[in-house]
C-alpha cells in the first residue's frame, strides 16, 4: 500500500460516500450523498474521473447490473470500496488525526 | 422518459466523444440520463438540459484532461460495446463481425483515439511526406503536364531557326521569313510573329513603364483566345500608317479605368502618341509565360523587307491533320523563295553557309523550357522522402502489431477469420493514410506558398500552378497507395498466425520476434540507404552553388549597385544623337547625388537577359574563303561603365567622352575574345576589327583596351566573347541595316554605384535627378546588380534548398526510425541485459552490444545507398556545375554524416540499456 501513498480529500469523500451507501452506491446516489449531506457542488465529469482514478488506484471496484429501471436497458455500475480502499481511509484518518492532536485550541476556539 | 424529455442529443455526442465504446461509457450515459429525467420532472425540462450540458462539459473536459495523461475511462477487458441486451442472444463470434466496413472504421477510430501518440506521430510523419508530394506534384502538374490554357494547345507550335554552321542553336524568326509562310504555307491554320517590349504610357499624371507584347494579328486567332471586350487586331493594323490601337489587360483594365465598360474608343497615350482601346483581354489571360500590360500591333512596311533581323517570336497553329515533321519540311522549302521576294538580306549562299534551317516544335515545349529535369529530379527527392516516412511508420505498425497480437489472438479465438483481421488491419492503415493526405493537403497549402515565392522568376507558368482537381487526385492516390502498404505489412506478417500460434502469442513469449525483426532492419537498411541518396544529391548541390558563388561575374560587390532602363522617345529628342546627348545629362545629373561614386551606361547590363550578337572579323586573321566570322556579344556603353560594374581593365583604357564626341572608330574587349587570336591582352590593343560581309571603307576599329571576362549569358555559361562599342559611334554597319551614318540607342540600362542603394532612398534620389533633366521619362526595370545575379543562381539556388529540405527530412526521419529499432531492442531485450549485467557485464559491454547491432545497419544502409547514389546521381547531372556527378569527396563526406547521425541515434538507446538496473530489468522479463 506504501506506494499509493495518502488520497485527496476528494477521493476521501468519495470513498465514504460509497461506503455510506452499502449497495446502492451507483454514480447518480454518490453524487447526492456529496451534493446533499456533503453540501458540496459535485460536477459529473469530476467524479467519474475520480471514480477511474479511485479503480486505477485498486480502492474501489464495480460491476455491471443489468437494470430494468432504465427505459432503455443502460447497465448500472455498482461501485463498492476494496480491502486496499477501506486501508487506505483508515490511514487517512489516523493521520488527520493525529493532525489534529493537540490543535483544539486553536482550531475550535473563536475565529479571529 | 418522453422522448421530448430525452438529454440535448448534442450534449451526449459531446459526452460520448472521448469515452470509448464499453461499459463504462453506457453506464454514464444511462446516469447522466436517469438525473436528466428527475430533474426534468423537478426543475422543468429547460433547467435539466442546462444541467446536462454543463455536466457534458465537464465530462469530457475531464474525460480529456484524463486522456491526454495517458488514462482513458474503460478497461482493456471491457471491450463489449454498448451495452445491448438484444446483441447477447446472437449468435458467437458477432462482436467482430465486421461485415460493415462502418464497424470495422469505427473500431478503426477508436484504435487511433486509443492510442493517440502513435496515431499522431504516424499521421505527422505521413503528412509531411504526402504534403512535400503534393507540392512538387502541383508544379510539376502546372508546369509539364496541364495542357496550355488556349483553345487545342496541342495543335499550337513555335516557329525558329538553327544555324548550325555559325554554331548558333538557335535563331529567332524574320519579319521577310514570317510574311512568306503566311502567304504560301498550308500547313498552318494561323501564323503570328510577336516581341516584348515595355512601352511608356501615361494616363493621368505621371508616366508608367508598362510590359507590352506586339502582335501581328495571327498571333491572337492563333490562341483562339476570345477577347473580354472588342475585338483583336485585325490584318490592316499590321500595316504601318494605319490608325494606332493596342488592347488593354483585363488587370491594368481594372486598374487603371475602374472596370469602365464603355473603356473602347477611348485613347490612352502610348510613347508620347494617342492610340485608340480596341478591346480588353480576358481575365487570366497570359501571354505564353508573360503577364503583359498592353497588346500592340506589330507593323510592318513590307516593301522595306529583307531576309535579315531575325528578332522576332512567331507562333502558328497547325492545320488539322499536318504534323510538326511535315511542317518543318514545308518550311524549309519556302526560304529560298523568302530569298527571292525579299532580296538584299540572306543570300542562298550564306544559307547554305549557316546551314540556316526552320524549326518548328510543340509550343508547350517551348514555354515550359529546360525546367523539366530539376522537376523530375525534385519529384524523385520527394517520392524517395515519402518512402521514408512510409518505412518508419511501418517499423511503428510492425512494433505495434507485435504488441496486438493478444488483441488479435483472441478475436481469433472467439471466431473472427483471418480475412476479417486483416481487413481491420487494412482500414486503420487506410483511415492513417487518408487522414496523413488530409492534414498533407494543408501542409501543402502553406508549402505551396513558400515554394511560389521561392520560385518567383525562373519557373514558367507559375500562376497555374494550384491545387487543382488533378493534384487532389494525386493527393489521394498516394494516401491510399500509403494506407495499402502500411496495412499489408503487418496483415503479412500476422498470415501465419494460427488460433495456436496466437492463443501462445497471449502468453507473451514468442517465437516469430525474428521475422519481424528481420523485417524492421529491411526497413531501416532502406532509410538510411534512402536517406544518404538525397543526401548525396543534395552534397553535389551544395557543391555546385558554392562553385558557382566562385565565379568572378565580371562584376564585383554587386549589392552597390542599382540598374534600370531608359527610353528616349522621339518627341523628347529628335535624333538618336540627341538621344544620346540627353542620357549623357542625365548620367551626370545622377552622378552629384551624394554617395554615388559610378555612373554607367550600357545597351545591357551584364547578364540581364538582353543580348546581340553579331559577326566580327579581324583585320589580321581574315575567315577563311570570305566565310561568316565568328558571332560575338555586342554592347554599346559610355565611359564610367567598367569603373562602375569593377570590371577591370587589363590592358589599355576605358571608352572616354572624347571618343563619344568626336565619334572615334574604338572597341573594347574582353579578355577571353583577345586570347582567341593574340598570347596576351595587351598585344590585342592597336589592333583592328569590322563588322560586315566585306572590309567597307571606314570601318575598321581599333581595339583601345581589354577588360576581364563577363559572364553575359549567367553565371553557369562560360564567359561571352563581347565586343564594347562607344554609345554613339560611327555606325559599324555601313550601307548594311541601318542606312545612318552614326549609331546612337534611345534604350540604355544606367549603372549606379551607390553604398546607398540598401536603403532603397537612392532610387528616389536618381528620380529627380532624371526628372531634373527632363520631367517626361519614366524608369523601367529597376533592380540591382545583386537581384540580377541571383536569377541567374535561382535556379540552382531552388533546386539546392528543396533538395536540402528533402534530404534533412529524410536524415531526420532515418535517425528517428533507426532510433526505434535500436530502442525497441532494447526493450525488448530488457531481460537478457539484466542476466548479462547480473553475470558480469558492465556497462561497456551492454553498450557495445546495442551499437554493435546498430552499427551493422547502418554500415550496411551506408553501402546499399552508396551503391544507390552511384546511379542516381547521373540524373542531377544537368543541374551540376563544376562538380562531378560521381564526386568522390561529396560522396565520402555524406557518408561520413550519414555514419555520425546514425551512431548519435543508436548511442542514446545503448547508453540507456547501460544504464539498466539488473534487478529491476530482471523482475520486469518475469
Amino acid at each position: 500500500m506504501s506506494r499509493l501513498g495518502f488520497i485527496g480529500e476528494f477521493e476521501q469523500v468519495v470513498l465514504l460516500a460509497i461506503l455510506r451507501l452499502g449497495d446502492e452506491a451507483y454514480a447518480p446516489s454518490i453524487a447526492c450523498v456529496l451534493e446533499g449531506d456533503a453540501g458540496r457542488p459535485v460536477s459529473r465529469g469530476s467524479l467519474y474521473s475520480t471514480l477511474d482514478r479511485l479503480e486505477r488506484k485498486g480502492l474501489l471496484q464495480w460491476r455491471i447490473e443489468a437494470t430494468s429501471a432504465r427505459k432503455r436497458g443502460d447497465p448500472k455500475r455498482r461501485f463498492s470500496v476494496t480491502e486496499p480502499g477501506i486501508v487506505a481511509l483508515r490511514a487517512s484518518r489516523r493521520m488527520l488525526l493525529s493532525l489534529w492532536d493537540g490543535l483544539e485550541a486553536v482550531l475550535e476556539g473563536p475565529t479571529p | 422518459m418522453k422522448t421530448g424529455e430525452a438529454p440535448p442529443p448534442l450534449a451526449e455526442v459531446l459526452v460520448r466523444s472521448l469515452i470509448p465504446r464499453g461499459h463504462v461509457r453506457s453506464s454514464i450515459l444511462g446516469d447522466l440520463r436517469e438525473e436528466f429525467g428527475e430533474r426534468a420532472e423537478r426543475e422543468g425540462l429547460s433547467a435539466a438540459r442546462r444541467w446536462y450540458w454543463r455536466q457534458a462539459v465537464t465530462v469530457f473536459g475531464n474525460a480529456l484532461r484524463d486522456r491526454l495523461a495517458g488514462r482513458s475511462w474503460s478497461r482493456p477487458n471491457d471491450f463489449g460495446g454498448e451495452y445491448d441486451p438484444r446483441h447477447h442472444t446472437a449468435g458467437g463470434g458477432k462482436g467482430f463481425d465486421g461485415g460493415q466496413p462502418l464497424a470495422d472504421l469505427r473500431f478503426a477510430l477508436r484504435q487511433l483515439v486509443r492510442r493517440p501518440g502513435l496515431a499522431a506521430i504516424t499521421v505527422f510523419t505521413l503528412a509531411l511526406g504526402i504534403g512535400a508530394n503534393t507540392v512538387v506534384f502541383s508544379v510539376v502538374n502546372g508546369v509539364l503536364l496541364k495542357p496550355l490554357p488556349y483553345g487545342e494547345p496541342d495543335r499550337l507550335v513555335s516557329l525558329w531557326n538553327t544555324a548550325s554552321g555559325l554554331g548558333m542553336s538557335r535563331v529567332d524568326q524574320a519579319a521577310a521569313l514570317h510574311f512568306t509562310y503566311l502567304e504560301e504555307a498550308s500547313s498552318f491554320r494561323e501564323l503570328g510573329l510577336w516581341t516584348r517590349n515595355s512601352v511608356t504610357m501615361s494616363q493621368g499624371e505621371e508616366p508608367t513603364r508598362v510590359e507590352a507584347v506586339w502582335v501581328t494579328d495571327g498571333t491572337l486567332r492563333a490562341l483562339d483566345v476570345q477577347p473580354h471586350l472588342g475585338r483583336w487586331f485585325s490584318p490592316e493594323e499590321d500595316s504601318p500608317g494605319s490608325p494606332r490601337t493596342v488592347i488593354l489587360s483585363h488587370g491594368i483594365w481594372q486598374a487603371q479605368f475602374a472596370g469602365d465598360p464603355h473603356v473602347l474608343g477611348q485613347t490612352v497615350t502610348i510613347e508620347g502618341g494617342q492610340v485608340e482601346i480596341v478591346g480588353v483581354m480576358p481575365p487570366g489571360f497570359g501571354f505564353l509565360d508573360s503577364d503583359p500590360a498592353l497588346l500592340l500591333p506589330l507593323q510592318f512596311d513590307l516593301s522595306r523587307l529583307t531576309v535579315d533581323g531575325f528578332s522576332f517570336r512567331s507562333l502558328g497553329r497547325l492545320a488539322p491533320g499536318v504534323t510538326v515533321e511535315a511542317a518543318t519540311a514545308e518550311l524549309d522549302r519556302l526560304v529560298p523563295a523568302a530569298i527571292e521576294r525579299f532580296p538584299g538580306g540572306m543570300t542562298l549562299e550564306t544559307r547554305e553557309r549557316a546551314e540556316f534551317s526552320p524549326r518548328v516544335i510543340p509550343l508547350a515545349e517551348e514555354v515550359v523550357g529546360d525546367v523539366g529535369p530539376v522537376l523530375w529530379v525534385l519529384m524523385g527527392a520527394m517520392a524517395i522522402t515519402l518512402l521514408i516516412a512510409c518505412a518508419n511508420v511501418a517499423n511503428l505498425f510492425l512494433v505495434r502489431t507485435e504488441d496486438r497480437k493478444r488483441e488479435v489472438a483472441i478475436r481469433t479465438a472467439i471466431g473472427a477469420s483471418k480475412g476479417q483481421v486483416a481487413r481491420q488491419f487494412l482500414t486503420e492503415s487506410m483511415l492513417l493514410g487518408l487522414i496523413g493526405g488530409v492534414v498533407g493537403l494543408g501542409l501543402a497549402m502553406g508549402g505551396l506558398h513558400v515554394l511560389k515565392s521561392l520560385a518567383v522568376d525562373h519557373l514558367p507558368r507559375l500562376p497555374e500552378v494550384t491545387l487543382d482537381p488533378f493534384v487532389l487526385l494525386f493527393t489521394l492516390g498516394i494516401s491510399i497507395l500509403v494506407g495499402l502498404l502500411l496495412g499489408l505489412l503487418p496483415v503479412l506478417t500476422l498470415r501465419k498466425l494460427s488460433p495456436m500460434a496466437s492463443t501462445r502469442a497471449v502468453g507473451g513469449g514468442s517465437g516469430r520476434h525474428k521475422e519481424h525483426h528481420r523485417l524492421s532492419n529491411t526497413l531501416v537498411v532502406g532509410q538510411m540507404a534512402l536517406a544518404l541518396v538525397l543526401l548525396t544529391g543534395s552534397g553535389l548541390m551544395v557543391r555546385s552553388f558554392a562553385a558557382l558563388t566562385r565565379v568572378n561575374p565580371g562584376f564585383q560587390a554587386p549589392e552597390e549597385v542599382l540598374t534600370f532602363r531608359l527610353n528616349i522617345p522621339s518627341v523628347q529628342a529628335r535624333s538618336d544623337v540627341d538621344a544620346a546627348r540627353l542620357l549623357g545629362d542625365i548620367a551626370s545629373a545622377i552622378g552629384e547625388i551624394p554617395g554615388v561614386t559610378g555612373v554607367g551606361l550600357s545597351s545591357s547590363i551584364t547578364m540581364d537577359g538582353l543580348s546581340a550578337n553579331s559577326g566580327l572579323n579581324i583585320e589580321d586573321f581574315p575567315s577563311p574563303d570570305g566565310g561568316s566570322p565568328p558571332s560575338r556579344r555586342f554592347k554599346f556603353i559610355g565611359p564610367g561603365y567598367f569603373a562602375t560594374m569593377r570590371n577591370e581593365i587589363l590592358a589599355g583604357r576605358d571608352i572616354s567622352w572624347d571618343d563619344i564626341h568626336n565619334l572615334n572608330p574604338v572597341v573594347v574587349v574582353t579578355e577571353n575574345l583577345a586570347r582567341t587570336y593574340w598570347r596576351t591582352p595587351s598585344e590585342a590593343l592597336g589592333k583592328r576589327v569590322f563588322v560586315g560581309r566585306t572590309l567597307a571603307p571606314g570601318s575598321l576599329r581599333e581595339i583601345v583596351g581589354v577588360v576581364g571576362n563577363i559572364h553575359d549569358d549567367g553565371m553557369r555559361q562560360a564567359p561571352t566573347p563581347t565586343v564594347f562599342w562607344p554609345m554613339v559611334t560611327p555606325n559599324p554597319w555601313p550601307g548594311d541595316r541601318v542606312e545612318e551614318p552614326v549609331r546612337a540607342s534611345r534604350s540604355m540600362a544606367f549603372a549606379v554605384r551607390s553604398p546607398e542603394v540598401a536603403s532603397g532612398n537612392l532610387l528616389h534620389e536618381v528620380r529627380q535627378a532624371i526628372w531634373s533633366v527632363n520631367p517626361n521619362l519614366a524608369l523601367s526595370s529597376v533592380q540591382t546588380l545583386e537581384e540580377i545575379q541571383g536569377r541567374s543562381l535561382a535556379r540552382t539556388s531552388f533546386t539546392l534548398v528543396l533538395l536540402l529540405v528533402a534530404a534533412g527530412m529524410a536524415m531526420i526521419l532515418g535517425a528517428v526510425g533507426l532510433y526505434g529499432v535500436i530502442s525497441h531492442l532494447v526493450s525488448r531485450r530488457t531481460g537478457e541485459i539484466g542476466v548479462r549485467m547480473s553475470l558480469g557485464a558492465d556497462a561497456g559491454n551492454v553498450r557495445w552490444m546495442v551499437l554493435r547491432h546498430g552499427l551493422w545497419l547502418i554500415l550496411t544502409g551506408v553501402t546499399a545507398g552508396v551503391v544507390a547514389a552511384l546511379g542516381l546521381t547521373r540524373f542531377l547531372d544537368v543541374l551540376l556545375f563544376g562538380v562531378e556527378p560521381l564526386d568522390p569527396s561529396t560522396f565520402g563526406a555524406v557518408a561520413i554524416f550519414v555514419v555520425f547521425v546514425a551512431l548519435l541515434a543508436t548511442y542514446l538507446p545503448a547508453h540507456r540499456a547501460s544504464q539498466i538496473d539488473p534487478v529491476d530489468a530482471i523482475r520486469f522479463e518475469r
